[in-house]
């Protein structure tokens, strides 16, 4: 709807994925024989607690997921870009309902022993200044806030 | 990226089970039985046709931009594409193509996004999510059902550090795409009506569909 939901007011990975998504049953049985543990299962549990399902879990963003593509498109993993200790701050625009799955990325050769465990900190953000970067950095963003805006005016 | 010719099976145009000229701006669907090939032709040339397939059985399975990328490795639509539903299927793959490469990272414009990216003054032209919407109401589906949507004969290059932009189309009059169904799919059309990008150049033109069956062939 043209609105924002979260800013990345701090990123120490600058990493993160949108095209691949996270795993499935089918990805975890072509990686590894085997349906493990999957993001895709995750999220349907998740949204099932909320009175959600399959038709509401849209594509999804991975942090931490360093996936890259050369001149024909062709995904690449850059493993040196992950790095234990990275950390993203979310800043919630408006009220939402977040969903996370804890599992491997699909094009992570690791697999499943890749996925430590993550800490989640949830906190107040302080308010943001008239010059916040996350709200100012482009017309498009600056309009897309005042959309935002409205809802809480 | 062009001059990939189509199969030489590719049958007669007179032999088509159907055919139709979806004017400038409009959306199109219809169901393609398995088996069936949907040839979409960009009849003026540079005209983006926003697309989304549902499984016509349960249409709680549908495409799925981000399983259809990670199966094939890569990012762009091409010849020889399968095409992911949200169940890790097939639902179709593309047997011929003399464009070269279609997107399915950039998604379909809407109100919403026209007014974020180019003003609030856009917000009331007619948009592909309007298109979706409008179509998807015939199968009693709704805006919640509308997903990341493929984008033939729209060319959007993407960059090692994922930046893309919607560039000057590459598709010229005449060339075309051809879907086979891997099962019984409603597919849905939205003939694009931006003309705050290059998308369409800027001019929204006709497109046409045609379908052809094995079995009455």
């Amino acid at each position: 709807m043209g609105r924002v939901f979260l800013s990345l007011v701090e990123d120490t990975s600058g990493a993160h994925d949108l095209m691949v998504g996270g795993s499935t049953p089918a990805s975890t049985r072509a990686a590894f024989g085997a349906s493990t543990r999957n993001t895709q299962e995750n999220f349907l549990a998740a949204a099932a607690k909320i009175g959600l399902g399959l038709r509401d879990i849209p594509p999804c963003v991975t942090f931490f997921a360093p996936v890259s593509l050369d001149a024909d498109g062709r995904f690449l993993w850059m493993s040196g870009r992950k790095r234990p200790g990275d950390f993203v701050d979310l800043r919630a625009e408006m009220n939402l309902v977040l969903v996370l799955s804890n599992c491997a990325h699909p094009l992570d050769p690791a697999g499943p022993a890749a996925t430590d465990p993550i800490t989640l900190i949830r906190y107040r953000a302080s308010a943001p200044r008239q010059d916040d970067p996350c709200r100012t950095t482009s017309p498009e963003i600056v309009r897309a806030f005042e959309f935002t805006d409205r809802l809480y005016a | 990226m062009t001059g990939l010719a189509a199969p030489s099976s590719t049958p007669d145009m007179s032999d088509a089970v159907y055919f139709h000229d979806i004017p400038a701006e409009r959306p199109w669907s219809r169901v393609l039985k398995q088996g069936q090939t949907l040839r979409i032709i960009d009849s003026e040339g540079q005209q983006a046709v926003d697309a989304l397939l549902y499984c016509a059985e349960d249409p709680a399975e549908r495409y799925s931009s981000q399983d259809t990328l990670r199966v094939q490795g890569s990012a762009y639509i091409e010849l020889g594409t399968r095409l992911i539903s949200n169940r890790g299927r097939v639902m179709a793959h593309l047997t011929a193509d003399s464009c070269g490469r279609h997107d399915t990272s950039a998604g379909c414009c809407s109100c919403e996004s026209n007014a974020v990216r180019f003003g609030e003054a856009t917000k009331y032209q007619h948009a592909c999510r309007e298109n979706f919407i409008l179509e998807l109401s015939k199968h009693g589906l709704s805006k919640r059902d509308i997903v990341a949507n493929l984008n033939f004969f729209m060319n959007v290059p993407i960059d090692p550090s994922g930046a893309f932009t919607v560039v000057d189309g590459i598709s010229a009059s005449g060339n075309y795409v051809d879907v086979t169904a891997d099962m019984d799919v409603l597919f849905v059309i939205s003939n694009c009506p931006q003309v705050n990008n290059p998308c369409n150049g800027f001019n929204p033109t006709p497109i046409r569909v045609m379908i052809w069956d094995p079995r009455e062939t």
